[in-house]
């Protein structure tokens, strides 16, 4: 059974960032969900890093939250947990890209 | 020296030969940084294309450390599957994203490979590899409309580039070229900003469509074409919308122009897997495998994969791939013999005669021998056809090996390997040329300036 892994935040808007990292979060496939807590808020994921880690974030006041959400995935990232990125297209757009490279002469 | 900002402006293809030495075109804003800075050739990455030269620069690693060969790269072993690779594709952070984190507001416009846009201190506005405007191509999303409102509509590209009506065509890229330069000035005045990078992709499509109509030494130059001067008109187009953004970053600003790579005149095209069928490495199922009455593209399902060693993918350069046992889905050469015929390959790649039976001037290159690293799926060789003088066609049922036409289309520049480095720190260089630059040394420099020290990894070196 995998552990978690929990993310403290604290600082101002800590809700809104736990939400925002969680919602990339599960687009990547990562099972997150964000939790009140006492002094902040808690980013709790499951995964198959072993070591039960608690992770202290103190939110840098100048960063919007989508960004803070950012570093605090970057630094999941940093401590082991595996988050691939999406290319994000769908196959219509996917084909449309291709179409486009073919014709600037990039690919045939 | 630290200064306050940074801009970078990239023009996509710049030549230095429009630029530095005696085929240089009168650009008084481009050269004013020279003169008061530092300026030389940029060797771009192997290989010399857009993806992944521009991740390359701003993050300071080579393709291999990124794991990024081209604009699509093998996913897996198969015979066919490819992804492009866009921002998603780049895992090693770029200069914007470690300024990002130390609090600095950054603006970037139409840099490649930044399609997904990720989140940054400060506003982005994607590349070309966004599938159009509908789709959500800057950071905040919001900007989007807000773009809109101010300059209208962001163009991703220049449309139907394969067009043979070339008073249009040129009208496209000149569209671009302002609507890109309309971005980047409403941005530069109406956002804060530390670093500020734009990339101007309208000189790289200026190249390819009109290269032989102004360069002499093209084997399709016609004197007194109407299209002889429009290099140098563009040129000049794009020196004046510089000079208005120098004039918007104002003092205590860095400056740096730059470019992916060069350009040069395209001799024709190499069809690879036909040579490679001649040379008995690569079989198909039926005679000449494309359709009769002429040119198709290379279709994996033609193949006889047990009786074939090697295959390639074309473009501005070849993508060899080679046909191995156990990794593959139906590899015949044996893993133990894959380096020896490799090489082996490879040196008779390089020994091809051209048209005049001469040697073209090929060079393959290994990837192991040229990256740091090697991340993710590499082509198993790398090839410049007559030294990029040629470009690499993969479709099938040409007439011969080599052709003068291109297999997509009317295309009459193929890349180079030097692209520009042009930068006005401040610093009064008076001039200084600079040599053995290269394309990883440009974020090193960028945060050196901005009193960053460059991170652990990061190849190059800061020039400044």
């Amino acid at each position: 059974m995998s552990e978690n892994i929990c993310v403290q935040i604290k600082g101002e808007a800590p809700n809104e960032v736990a939400h925002i990292a969680a919602e990339r979060l599960l687009e990547r496939g990562i099972n997150a969900v964000a939790q009140p807590s006492p002094d902040g808020c808690l980013l709790v994921l499951e995964s198959e890093n072993k070591s039960k880690k608690v992770l202290p974030v103190e939110l840098d006041p100048h960063d919007t939250p989508d960004f803070a959400a950012e570093k605090i995935i970057d630094l999941l990232a940093e401590n082991g947990l595996a988050i691939s990125e999406t290319s994000d297209y769908t196959p219509e757009e996917e084909e449309e890209i291709r179409r486009r490279l073919q014709n600037l002469g990039y690919i045939e | 020296m630290n200064v306050d900002r940074v801009l970078v402006i990239g023009l996509d293809c710049a030549a230095p030969r429009f630029m530095f030495g005696n085929e240089a075109f009168q650009l008084p804003n481009i050269q004013g940084l020279m003169e008061r800075g530092c300026w030389g050739r940029l060797r771009s990455c192997d290989p010399p294309i857009t993806a992944p030269a521009w991740a390359c620069m701003m993050s300071g690693k080579d393709p291999g450390t990124l794991g990024c060969y081209g604009f699509r790269n093998r996913t897996g072993y198969s015979y066919g599957g490819m992804a492009i690779a866009n921002a998603a594709a780049i895992r090693e952070k770029r200069a914007w994203d470690i300024l990002s984190r130390l609090g600095k507001k950054v603006v970037l416009v139409g840099v490649p490979q930044t399609y997904p846009p990720a989140p940054v201190n400060g506003w982005l506005v994607a590349d070309f590899l966004a599938p159009d405007t509908r789709a959500d191509f800057t950071y905040p999303r919001a900007l989007k409309d807000e773009l809109r409102g101010a300059v209208g509509e962001y163009l991703l590209d220049v449309e139907n580039f394969r067009s043979d009506d070339k008073p249009a065509l040129l009208e496209r890229i000149y569209a671009l070229m302002h609507n890109r330069f309309d971005t980047a000035g409403w941005l530069m005045k109406n956002k804060p900003w530390d670093f500020f990078m734009m990339v101007e992709m309208g000189v790289d499509r200026l190249h390819h469509g009109f290269w032989k109509y102004c360069d002499p030494g093209h084997p399709k130059f016609e004197p007194g074409n109407p299209f002889a001067n429009v290099f140098r008109e563009y040129y000049e187009a794009v020196d004046d919308r510089v000079g208005e953004l120098l004039q918007l970053a104002g003092g205590d600003t860095a400056v740096l122009v730059v470019s992916d790579h060069g350009a040069k005149a395209m001799q024709g095209g190499v069809c690879i897997n036909q040579w490679l069928a001649g040379q008995g490495y690569l079989k198909f199922k039926e005679r000449g495998g494309g359709d009769a009455g002429g040119p198709a593209a290379f279709d994996p399902s033609r193949v006889e994969w047990a009786k074939t060693k090697a295959w390639a993918a074309g473009g501005y350069y070849g993508r060899i791939f080679v046909n191995v046992e156990g990794r593959e889905p139906e590899g015949i050469v044996p893993a133990g013999q894959y380096e020896p015929f490799r090489e082996e390959l490879a040196r008779r790649i390089e020994a091809m005669p051209g048209p005049s039976g001469q040697p073209l001037g090929n060079i393959a290159l290994k990837p192991q021998d040229i990256y740091r690293q090697v991340k993710g799926i590499p082509p198993d060789l790398i090839v410049y056809f007559g030294d990029l003088g040629w470009r690499a066609i993969g479709s099938v049922g040409h007439p011969g090996i080599f052709t003068s036409e291109n297999d997509t289309g009317p295309d009459d520049a193929n890349h180079d390997y030097d692209g520009i480095f042009i930068m006005d720190d401040g610093c009064g260089r008076g001039g200084e040329q600079l040599h053995k630059l290269r394309i990883g040394d440009v974020a090193p420099t960028v945060l050196a300036l901005m009193g960053v020290e460059p991170p652990e990894g990061m190849q190059g070196r800061p020039v400044c």
